[in-house]
């Protein structure tokens, strides 16, 4: 799929959902969707249902989902394994973040460490940067051990490297440019 | 002895303390796609029309579609290890290639590093590749000629430093050729040339530089390679990579000439990246700005007022025909924007008339004011005798009985087709140009055989070379074709004439 279309899948998704006031439930869940994608058999079974008819997608989706899923998603799952797009999803999902953390000026932030931080560093460092900003925001913390040490900080698209590996990185540069 | 492996380590500590570390912040996103050269991002929300990117593996990109969500960059390496949801940064840089004297002589690639084997380049000075050209307040017309020391191009077709004149032909009939000799010719006329080949074969790259070492003109030219077998985004940039490098010699108040070799292979690369951008494709697949693409290019060829330098950039675009045909749509695209064509003809060129200009067609438009006085007045009516003795050439073979003065036509006809013929890599002086002309226009070599024309030539200029080089230079330099010019230029042919024939007798 193009993503001109995802984009504007995901555009309509984000209308329907603030039509419904259901925008920051609809991105909840769409996160919640996304980690289904971590098991490829799950996702895979349901990509070879697309030959189904629309209520017998419908009843599997009810089934499988139960009550638990908005009904704006259930929709866009059943139109997705019927056009045999379901591998979409991420991105749409990603747009829907993109639109929604513009349009409800959200500062989202991500914070990748070395290793996980405890609890009560997430909440020091969650209580500073919420008393930094002005405006509501998103944390997610997630662990890549290439970094090594230290920590990047995501806020949107603009990173602050303060990792070491990136401090090595610049000693390497260093060294290169002496020799 | 021991390693003092605590010692090693607190120094190692030390050195990263030490280190003036101040994270920056940066403008980041994601690979969404990549494939064929191309990449698309999530993310790079800030980012720049023509801003560098750097790729996870440290290679880098260009960006050049912008759209909400996505950004589409170009790459500069092969792409093979970047994968999807790999960190793309930007660097705040608009893509810049390095510039100066430390260029000369050297063969680089597309993004101004050396592929030569000669070691690096120091340089400390940067162009960005992308330059908007010059206003009119800061132009200057066309009055200084660039020589190509081609005879059939001097004398019909004069160039002017800062003039775009477009080489066009089928493929294998001398373009690059008269483009080499035009290089060659430049050898101490304080030019610094440019020769930037876009998709050719390696090997085809190599004989021009050896070609071009061997006439020592690679101590005043820089190659900028973007081969056959480079990705599609360094055959685009090739050309802006190589006109930011006449740029700085231009703005420093110099004259620079830069061959675009060719420009019909650059207009396919751009059609293979906007395709895989997945821009819309307009005529025979190329997207809706591919004249924006040539036309910005050739624009920044200018001769620039003397206020702000008076330096110059001269042009030489080349464009390949497919079967003679110059109404495709590149070359008509390219000729309106240059000040003139050299149309090169395969008929020509397998008759063994070489360089196979067609006179009849090829023109510039603004050469003329910058053509040697005296080439101007004798060379003046060349180019209409020849159509006279084509027209006349064409009758003649359906006609057999035919008058004095028709046959005399015919016969100065012919001799003028001899003059022009010229062997490749050996461009003539502008004096030694007018004094062939001058004879053939005159009547002076109407007594020798046709098949004797080059052997006379050849002669006559070694005579000149030994008796008459001060008056060479009165022909090069004088603003007029005075009686007393005249009276010794033709002096000069006779008394070599006369020996000639007494030699030959």
């Amino acid at each position: 799929m193009n993503h001109k279309i995802s984009l504007k899948l995901a555009k309509s998704l984000y209308q329907v959902a603030l039509k419904n006031k259901q925008t920051e439930e609809v991105f909840e869940q769409l996160n919640g969707l996304l980690e289904l994608f971590n098991d490829q058999s799950f996702i895979n079974n349901w990509s070879s249902q697309s030959a189904l008819s629309n209520d017998q997608l419908d009843k599997l989706t009810e089934d499988t989902f139960g009550k638990s899923l908005n009904n704006i998603l259930k929709n866009l799952w059943v139109m997705l394994v019927a056009s045999n797009c379901l591998n979409e999803l991420p991105v749409i999902s990603k747009y829907y973040q993109y639109i929604y953390f513009k349009e409800e000026n959200i500062a989202n932030f991500e914070i990748i460490t070395a290793n996980k931080l405890d609890e009560k560093l997430i909440k020091e460092i969650t209580s500073k940067i919420e008393s930094n900003k002005k405006q509501k925001i998103y944390i997610k913390f997630n662990t890549d051990n290439s970094l090594i040490g230290g920590m990047q900080i995501f806020e949107n698209d603009i990173l602050t490297d303060h990792s070491l590996s990136a401090k090595l990185n610049k000693l390497r540069k260093e060294i290169i440019s002496y020799q | 002895m021991k390693l003092d492996v605590k010692k090693i380590t607190s120094n190692f500590q030390e050195q990263l303390e030490n280190l003036n570390f101040k994270p920056d912040s940066i403008d980041t996103g994601r690979v969404a796609l990549v494939g064929d050269g191309v990449v698309q991002v999530n993310g790079l929300s800030g980012i720049k029309m023509g801003e560098m990117v750097e790729m996870p593996d440290g290679s880098f990109g260009m960006a050049i579609n912008l759209e909400q969500g996505v950004v589409g960059c170009i790459l500069f390496s092969d792409g093979k290890t970047i994968k999807e949801g790999d960190l793309v940064k930007s660097t705040g840089r608009i893509m810049e290639v390095p510039v100066g004297t430390e260029l000369t002589g050297r063969v680089v690639n597309a993004l101004g590093q050396p592929v030569d084997g000669k070691g690096p380049i120091n340089t400390d000075k940067f162009r960005p590749i992308e330059h908007k050209a010059e206003g009119v307040i800061n132009r200057k017309s066309v009055s200084t000629p660039l020589q190509t020391g081609i005879k059939a191009i001097d004398t019909m077709i004069p160039i002017g430093r800062g003039q775009r004149e477009l080489i066009i032909g089928d493929r294998q009939i001398g373009k690059t050729a008269i483009a080499v000799d035009t290089i060659i010719n430049q050898k101490g006329q304080n030019v610094h040339c440019f020769y930037v080949a876009i998709g050719q074969k390696q090997s085809t790259v190599a004989t021009v530089v050896n070609k071009l070492k061997e006439a020592g003109a690679m101590d005043y030219t820089t190659v900028v390679v973007a081969g056959a077998s480079d990705p599609a985004a360094m055959n685009f940039i090739a050309p802006y990579t190589g006109c930011a490098m006449a740029e700085y010699f231009m703005y420093e108040g110099k004259d620079a000439l830069i061959v675009y070799d060719d420009l019909s292979k650059h207009a396919w690369a751009y059609r293979e990246v906007s395709l895989l951008l997945r821009r819309p494709p307009g005529r025979e697949a190329y997207p809706g700005d591919v004249f924006y693409l040539h036309s910005r290019l050739l624009e920044r060829a200018s001769r620039l007022s003397d206020a702000i330098g008076g330096g110059s950039i001269t042009a030489l675009p080349v464009i390949e025909t497919q079967a003679n045909d110059v109404s495709a749509y590149i070359p008509t695209n390219v000729i309106s924007i240059t000040d003139g064509q050299i149309f090169l003809e395969s008929e020509l060129f397998y008759a063994g008339k070489r360089p196979a200009v067609n006179a009849g067609i090829s023109v510039s438009r603004v050469g003329g004011s910058a053509q040697v006085p005296v080439m101007k007045k004798v060379a003046g009516n060349l180019r209409l005798s020849l159509a006279k003795f084509r027209e006349l050439e064409a009758f003649a073979q359906v006609g057999s009985d035919l008058d004095a003065q028709t046959k005399a036509q015919l016969e100065r006809g012919q001799r003028a087709v001899e003059v022009l013929k010229q062997p490749q890599y050996r461009p003539l002086s502008v004096s030694k140009q007018i004094a062939i002309v001058y004879a053939l226009n005159t009547g002076l070599l109407d007594d020798i055989e046709i098949k004797d024309i080059s052997e006379f030539e050849e002669k006559l200029y070694t005579y000149m070379d030994d008796k008459k080089k001060d008056f060479q230079e009165v022909l090069t330099s004088a603003n007029k074709f005075t009686p007393e010019i005249e009276k010794e230029l033709k002096e000069t042919i006779e008394n070599y004439k006369t020996i000639w024939l007494s030699a030959k007798n």
